[in-house]
C-alpha cells in the first residue's frame, strides 16, 4: 500500500488510505479508526509519522477526536471526501492539458473549441 | 524535556577534531537516525552520550544530568561492535544477568525474541558468527529497554531479511515502551520510516537536524538551461548544483512552499536519502575524477 518511492511523504500516503477506506465504506460514519500505533505497526512507520496522517483528516474534518478514546469517522465524511475528489481530479487534468496545449502552441480560443467539440461528441455518445 | 543536550561540545584526540562546536538538543522518546560518513563523528558523539569519552570542552548532559553520573550509566545502554559479554557465559546466562539489571527488561518479550531469532541459550557467545554476534548484540539492546538507548551500526553484518525483522521488532518494542532511541546506520533508505528525527553528522559538525517530515518536503531538485536557472536561484540555499550536459544546470537547494512555482522546469522534492547524499557529497565528485582522465586520452 505505501510506496518507498512515491514522491508523497508517508503521512499524506497514510490520509489517502484512510479516505479510500471511507470512499468504499469498509470505514463507515462514527465509525473509530485506527489508532497512530496501530498504523504505525500495519506499516512499519514512526508513530509521529502516522500521527500526522491522521491530524490531517482530523483538520479536513473527515474525522473527529474524542479525548482519550481516538479518531472517529465525521458523519458526512464520504460525502465531503468525493466533492473534494471531484474538484481536484477534474482541477489537475485540467492543469495538464492547458500546460500541454501551450506546449503545442494552441491558442485559447483553439482549446475551447477543442473542449465543446469533445463535449458534444460525448453527449451525443450517450444519446 | 530533552532527552539529550549538548552545547558547544567539543573532542579532540591527539590535536585530531573529531567533533567542532557540536550543539544539538534532542526530544524524549523520539527515535533519531544519525548519518555521516566513516569518521564523520558520529561514534564520539555517541560515546560521548554513553559516557565512554568525555568532551575536551562544552557540556554534554542526558536528561539534565552530566554524561558521566551514575543516573545516567544505569538509564542507558550503548550497542557497539565492541559490547563485550562474560566469555564463560551461556547466552542463557548472558539474558538472566540483563533481566537482573535493566529495570525494564521484560523476560515476556526478550525470551520469545531471542527465540526467534532462533538463538540456543546452551550456547556461547565465542560460537556465534560474526552476524549472530551483532545480532545478539543489538537484541540485548533492545531487550534492556533502557530510556537511552544507543545503537552504534546495529544492522551492520545481518543480513537483509534479518535487518528486516530486527527493525519491525526495534519499532514494536518502541510503541510498547517508548524511549529515546538513537541509532547509526549506512542504510538510511532502510531505516527512514522508522525515525522521527534525522541528524547528519560532517567532518564533526551537526550539519543537519530535522523532523524526517518535515525534511521530505524541504529541499528541491531542479534541471534547466543555466541562464534561466540562475535567476530564480539567486538568494536561495544552494547545497548542490553541477552542469550535467552544456548549458543545463542540476541544482539541489533548500525551499519550502509549493513547487508550482518551478512547475516549467524539471522539478522534484528530493527524497531523505538524496538529501543525505548531496549534503555528504564531495566538491565535484567522482564525474570529475573521469572527466578529467578521459580528456587526457588520445583516440587519434
Amino acid at each position: 500500500m505505501l510506496h518507498d518511492q512515491s514522491e508523497k511523504p508517508i503521512y499524506k500516503q497514510i490520509a489517502e488510505w484512510l479516505e479510500e477506506e471511507i470512499l468504499a465504506e469498509r470505514l463507515q460514519e462514527n465509525a473509530k479508526v485506527y489508532s497512530q500505533y496501530q498504523l504505525a505497526e500495519i506499516y512499519t512507520i514512526n508513530p509521529a509519522t502516522a500521527s500526522k496522517g491522521l491530524a490531517i483528516l482530523v483538520e479536513e474534518g473527515t474525522l473527529f477526536k474524542k479525548r482519550g478514546l481516538g479518531c472517529f469517522v465525521s458523519p458526512g465524511a464520504q460525502k465531503n471526501l468525493l466533492a473534494k475528489r471531484k474538484a481536484t481530479t477534474l482541477k489537475t487534468l485540467l492543469s495538464s492539458s492547458v500546460k500541454e496545449a501551450g506546449y503545442l502552441g494552441i491558442t485559447k480560443e483553439e482549446f475551447q473549441k477543442l473542449v465543446e467539440q469533445e463535449w458534444e461528441n460525448q453527449k451525443g455518445d450517450k444519446k | 524535556m530533552n532527552a539529550i543536550s549538548f552545547e558547544n561540545v567539543n573532542k579532540s584526540f591527539h590535536r585530531q577534531s573529531a567533533l567542532i562546536d557540536f550543539n544539538l538538543q534532542i526530544p524524549e522518546n523520539t527515535i533519531v537516525g544519525v548519518a555521516g560518513r566513516n569518521g564523520a563523528g558520529k561514534t564520539t558523539m555517541l560515546e560521548i552520550i554513553s559516557g565512554l569519552q568525555t568532551p575536551s570542552s562544552g557540556r554534554a548532559a542526558v536528561y539534565g544530568f552530566p554524561v558521566t553520573s551514575l543516573e545516567v550509566q544505569s538509564n542507558s545502554i550503548f550497542v557497539e561492535e565492541n559490547m563485550a559479554f562474560p566469555a564463560h557465559f551461556t547466552l542463557g546466562e548472558i539474558l538472566a544477568a540483563g533481566a537482573e539489571q535493566y529495570t525494564f527488561w521484560e523476560n515476556a518479550v526478550a525470551l520469545p525474541l531471542f527465540q526467534y531469532f532462533e538463538f540456543k541459550m546452551s550456547a556461547k557467545i565465542e560460537q556465534l558468527s560474526k552476524g549472530q554476534k551483532r545480532l545478539f548484540q543489538a537484541l540485548f539492546g533492545l531487550c534492556t529497554r533502557a530510556p537511552l538507548t544507543l545503537m552504534d551500526e546495529p544492522l551492520e553484518g545481518m543480513d537483509e531479511t534479518i535487518r528486516k525483522d530486527f527493525m519491525e521488532a526495534l519499532l514494536k518494542d518502541y510503541i510498547q515502551k517508548p524511549r529515546t532511541i538513537l541509532i547509526s546506520s549506512h542504510h538510511l533508505k532502510e531505516i527512514e520510516n522508522l525515525l522521527e528525527y534525522l541528524l547528519i553528522i560532517e567532518n564533526g559538525h551537526n550539519i543537519l537536524f530535522s523532523s524526517i517530515e518535515d525534511l521530505r518536503h524541504s529541499v528541491l531538485e531542479i534541471t534547466g538551461p543555466i541562464a534561466e536557472l540562475q535567476q530564480l536561484l539567486t538568494g536561495r540555499e544552494i547545497i548542490f548544483e553541477e552542469e550535467i550536459s552544456p548549458g543545463i544546470l542540476k541544482a539541489v537547494f533548500y525551499y519550502s512552499g509549493s513547487k508550482d512555482k518551478f512547475s516549467s522546469f524539471h522539478c522534484t522534492w528530493s527524497s531523505i536519502s538524496d538529501i543525505y547524499t548531496y549534503l555528504v557529497k564531495k566538491k565535484g565528485g567522482i564525474r570529475d575524477v573521469y572527466h578529467s582522465t578521459s580528456s587526457q586520452r588520445n583516440y587519434s
